[in-house]
């Protein structure tokens, strides 16, 4: 067990440790280090002297292990587009984009896996039908469309709700959060319901379709030969068995929706990393691009580490190695 | 000749197509947009490049069938005055054109790399397999907007528009290639090991030809299933990229881009400008979407 | 006139499946008696319905299948159109199932005693502790030694054998009277099978089970059965005590079965081979179904279909033991 953790954290650092080296090339090839640091307006003699003191004369390993140092502290020099301090300006947006995306998986979650369950154990009914074909819609509408549709019919046609920016926030900290307000939750819904929406239909559908699955193996045959009620059956071993393995892949996805973000975030306005990140990507702005990058890649690296161990946890076939077997 | 189509007619897979409803609607939708948008050059009433036809005057014209609508003007007019219904069958062709030809690039590109993986094996299979997990854990939008931004940022600002249409289809291909490879190489390794590939290998056939000939055959059924639903996905990729204004140039719209434009007029109340080009968009990709279910059913063996 | 004796009595079954291109009969006029406490093989090729007859008895039939004719009695009670929650209740506590692969026929993700304790406590009034005792007292007598501590392992913790003895423990384990094991041995490895067929022979003995022994493997009906039935394209053709229908077949094709089973020590006699093979479910010829590859195939054996009728010492479905000379 013990080395199962060593070898994954070692994965994770190696897959850190290349999305750095991209990130380090974006710095160094594309664009002008010296220029991003110092800006348009630096002197030649500065420039010179920062190019001695950056040590860009330096070895392109060396320059890599320094950037690597750097990033690790958080610091990735300056904003192009803004001046600031990346670190700084990607601190600002966190905790926007965490919250929406926090309570988008949870929503997508407790929407999408009851009804998963309720589609697979009712193949055959209308509601069913009902559902999954509403899903197929869910999975072939754009996330910008979703928002799109909805700012109309919430916002413009029954003005029940606002269509863009955060609401009144609270600050705890460094961290502002919007659930202290209900101005702010009214901001939150729209965004948030876009924003989990297309997690939700996957989540159904994988759902569904793993439990129907589980609902054809011979260990579901015999459970019936005994005799066991429809909800040991249903509940006790076909659910259980079908959440082992779509725990995963769900984990895996709810990841996803930090990204996704980007889409929601521009279509409301809403100020998070991810609207920072198309800024920055229209603005060809290196420095952002690149720590964006960097931190989307922890939380994935994280996320799937975290993963693996609870599917650890849940398989006793992993937990527990084959005994005497005689 | 007459027997082989009668003979296709009455295969299973046309019998399931034939009995199935949603799958004959579908690929009638898609068919009807598919002549739409390819042969938008004859099928469309106006041609919304064309400066000289453009009316400033009939600007923000309502769909027809609502006050102030003009007949002229099926599903009404932009800000510029021209007309919706065209600029959307135009735009239908661009983005169709961007997501098959990205799917059939992430095709090769997967293909390839999963039957060399699955056949030579070893390190290089390691190698490519573990880049494929990588990258498949990271959505297919954030690979795309990368590429893009690297290349906006890399190249000068003139030469953006000349090469925005192959980076886009570059960098949605490169975001989709895993799934590919990952499918191919497990059926190349259930090949490999068959008879009729090691007496191949035995009477000196090159490696090239068994894989071309022998392993790929068996391989296109689930990569087929697998490509029906990528056109759907790498649609919505394009659309999303166009939205965020980091796709196709502004110069040849796509629905993204439509809706990108319209969606300024939704509060003041020209909802039609976004809302045709959501709608169209919508029913190509559900379309793509219920064929590729429905094939899905119809290819698995276990479902009868 | 129902036979007082019987425990399971089978009366002209007839399944079939609706499929697209017809209706395909499965099972065609099946009939057959099991006494309390016998042992009835069943035996036949692939695809003879032998697995499909047991499946009918146990109620577990899936759509497009559907018993269409005939009668099911348990004990003189009519089980074959019972609602599901009636069925519900005789499988298990009435009627035990055995399949063929212990290793899919147990939930990975429960430990044997859970799933034991499970099927206990649905069908007799005793508490967890009482259910725990009991399941540790199964175990013990199905052969698995240090059954204390066994019992809070998980099935991939046990090897083929020790699994099919789980799974007995668990077919017997609400005490029923008939157990149906659907080729109990054939996922098992060879010199395991013999204990494993000794063990169900001797619990089901001791605990007056009857039990309905479906195999394609003739040694052991030989070793095991009381009477056996010989099934044929979805038919019984003959049907006897087993040393009767072993050493002096009536019915054609079991004489052919029978001849072409090699014996240790006659050299002599050269195996028998029956021409052609099996007829599938759309293309049953008229009359007899095996009246193509039949030996002694007369005339009428093409036109009318012969049932069970007296034999020297069985019952075989030939015409050749006719007694009523036209």
């Amino acid at each position: 067990m013990a080395f199962f953790i060593v070898r994954r954290l070692l994965q994770a650092v190696g897959v850190m440790l290349a999305v750095a080296l991209i990130a380090f090339a974006l710095f160094q090839y594309v664009g002008d280090p010296v220029t991003i640091m110092l800006g348009q307006d630096a002197t030649e003699q500065d420039r010179i002297e920062l190019r001695a003191q950056l040590g860009l004369d330096q070895p392109a390993p060396v320059q890599f292990a320094r950037f690597v140092a750097n990033a690790v502290q958080g610091d990735f020099g300056l904003s192009l587009r803004q001046g600031q301090s990346v670190s700084s300006l990607l601190a600002s947006r966190l905790p926007a984009t965490v919250e929406l995306s926090v309570v988008a998986a949870a929503l997508a979650l407790v929407v999408g896996l009851p009804l998963g369950v309720y589609t697979a154990l009712n193949r055959k009914g209308r509601l069913s039908q009902a559902i999954l074909a509403l899903s197929l819609l869910g999975v072939s509408l754009p996330t910008f469309l979703i928002g799109i549709l909805l700012i109309l019919v919430f916002a413009v046609m029954l003005g029940w709700l606002p269509s863009y920016g955060r609401g009144a926030t609270v600050d705890l900290g460094w961290w502002t959060t919007g659930l202290l307000t209900v101005d702010g939750w009214k901001h939150l819904i729209l965004p948030a319901v876009t924003l989990s929406l297309f997690q939700l239909t996957l989540i159904l559908r994988l759902v569904r379709s793993e439990m129907l699955e589980v609902l054809r193996q011979d260990y579901i045959k015999f459970a019936r030969a005994r005799g066991l009620s429809r909800r040991a059956i249903h509940f006790g071993h076909a659910l259980k068995n079908t959440l082992v393995p779509v725990i995963t892949i769900t984990g895996l996805q709810l990841g996803g929706i930090i990204a996704f973000a980007i889409v929601t975030e521009t279509v409301f306005q809403w100020p998070g990393m991810g609207l920072l990140f198309i800024q920055a990507v229209q603005f060809a702005d290196i420095p952002v691009m690149a720590a964006y990058l960097c931190l989307i890649a922890l939380i994935f690296v994280v996320i799937n580490l975290l993963v693996d161990m609870l599917y650890f946890v849940v398989d006793p076939r992993l937990r527990i190695a084959r005994k005497g077997a005689h | 000749m007459g027997g082989l189509i009668y003979r296709a007619w009455d295969s299973d897979l046309a019998y399931a197509w034939r009995t199935s409803p949603v799958a004959v609607a579908a690929s009638l939708t898609l068919a009807l947009l598919l002549i739409g948008s390819l042969g938008a050059d004859w099928v469309a009433p106006h041609n919304p490049f064309d400066l000289a036809t453009i009316n400033l005057i009939d600007a923000l014209t309502p769909p027809v069938w609502m006050e102030n609508g003009n007949p002229l003007y099926l599903l009404g007019t932009d800000s510029q005055g021209r007309d919706l219904y065209s600029s959307l069958l135009y735009g239908m062709r661009v983005s169709l054109f961007i997501g098959l030809a990205s799917v059939l690039l992430a095709m090769l590109i997967g293909i390839v790399l999963g039957l060399i993986s699955g056949y030579v094996g070893g390190r290089l299979d390691a190698l490519i397999m573990r880049v494929a997990d990588v990258q498949l854990s990271f959505p297919a939008i954030l690979i795309a907007l990368l590429i893009d931004g690297v290349v906006r940022a890399a190249v000068p600002a003139d030469m953006h528009e000349n090469i925005a249409f192959p980076v886009l289809v570059f960098a949605i291909a490169l975001a989709g290639w895993p799934q590919y490879a990952r499918t191919v190489r497990g059926s190349t390794l259930v090949e490999k090991n068959r008879e009729y590939v090691q007496a191949a290998r035995v009477t000196g056939v090159s490696s090239t030809a068994i894989l071309f000939q022998h392993v790929l055959p068996n391989v296109l059924g689930p990569v087929l299933v697998l490509a029906t639903v990528h056109v759907a996905t790498a649609i919505i990729t394009e659309a999303t990229l166009s939205f965020l204004g980091v796709g196709v140039p502004p110069t040849s719209p796509s629905l993204g881009t439509l809706i990108r434009i319209g969606n300024d007029f939704l509060f003041s109340g020209e909802w039609w400008i976004t809302i045709f080009p959501g709608v169209a968009l919508v029913l190509l990709v559900l379309s793509v979407n219920l064929l590729g279910d429905w094939l899905r059913d119809a290819l698995n063996p276990r479902l009868n | 006139m129902p036979d007082t004796d019987a425990l399971l009595e089978v009366r002209n079954l007839r399944v079939e499946f609706h499929t697209r291109r017809g209706v395909l009969t499965a099972l065609d006029n099946v009939s057959f008696d099991i006494a309390r406490g016998e042992i009835l093989g069943v035996v036949g090729e692939s695809g003879a319905g032998k697995s499909l007859t047991g499946t009918a008895i146990i109620g577990l039939l899936e759509p497009p299948g559907r018993i269409a004719a005939g009668e099911i009695r348990l004990g003189g009670r009519r089980i074959d159109q019972l609602d599901e929650d009636a069925m519900r209740r005789v499988r298990g506590k009435e009627i035990g199932a055995i399949f063929q692969d212990p290793l899919t026929s147990l939930n990975p993700l429960y430990t044997v005693g859970q799933q034991l304790v499970e099927t206990i406590t649905t069908h007799l009034p005793l508490s967890n502790a009482q259910a725990r005792e009991r399941a540790i007292e199964l175990l013990e007598s199905t052969g698995i030694p240090a059954a204390r501590e066994r019992i809070d392992h998980y099935p991939h913790q046990f090897s083929g054998g020790m699994r099919q003895r789980v799974v007995i423990a668990l077919a017997l384990a609400a005490e029923p009277h008939l157990i149906v094991a659907d080729e109990p041995t054939t996922a098992l490895d060879v010199s395991i099978q013999a204990q494993i067929i000794d063990l169900l022979k001797g619990l089901c003995r001791d605990r007056g089970a009857a039990v309905m022994l479906i195999t394609h493997d003739m040694g052991v009906i030989a070793e095991t059965a009381d009477r056996v039935a010989v099934m044929y394209a979805g038919r019984v053709v003959e049907i006897g005590p087993v040393d009767r229908v072993i050493r002096a077949p009536q019915h054609p094709y079991t004489r052919g079965l029978m001849g072409s089973i090699p014996s240790i020590g006659d050299k002599s006699r050269s195996l028998t081979q029956i021409d052609g093979s099996m007829p599938r479910l759309n293309a049953i010829p008229p009359g007899c179904a095996f009246n193509p590859r039949c030996p002694q195939r007369m005339r009428r054996c093409s036109e009318e279909r012969p049932d069970l009728m007296p034999a020297d010492g069985t019952q075989a479905a030939c015409w050749l033991y006719d007694k009523v000379v036209p």
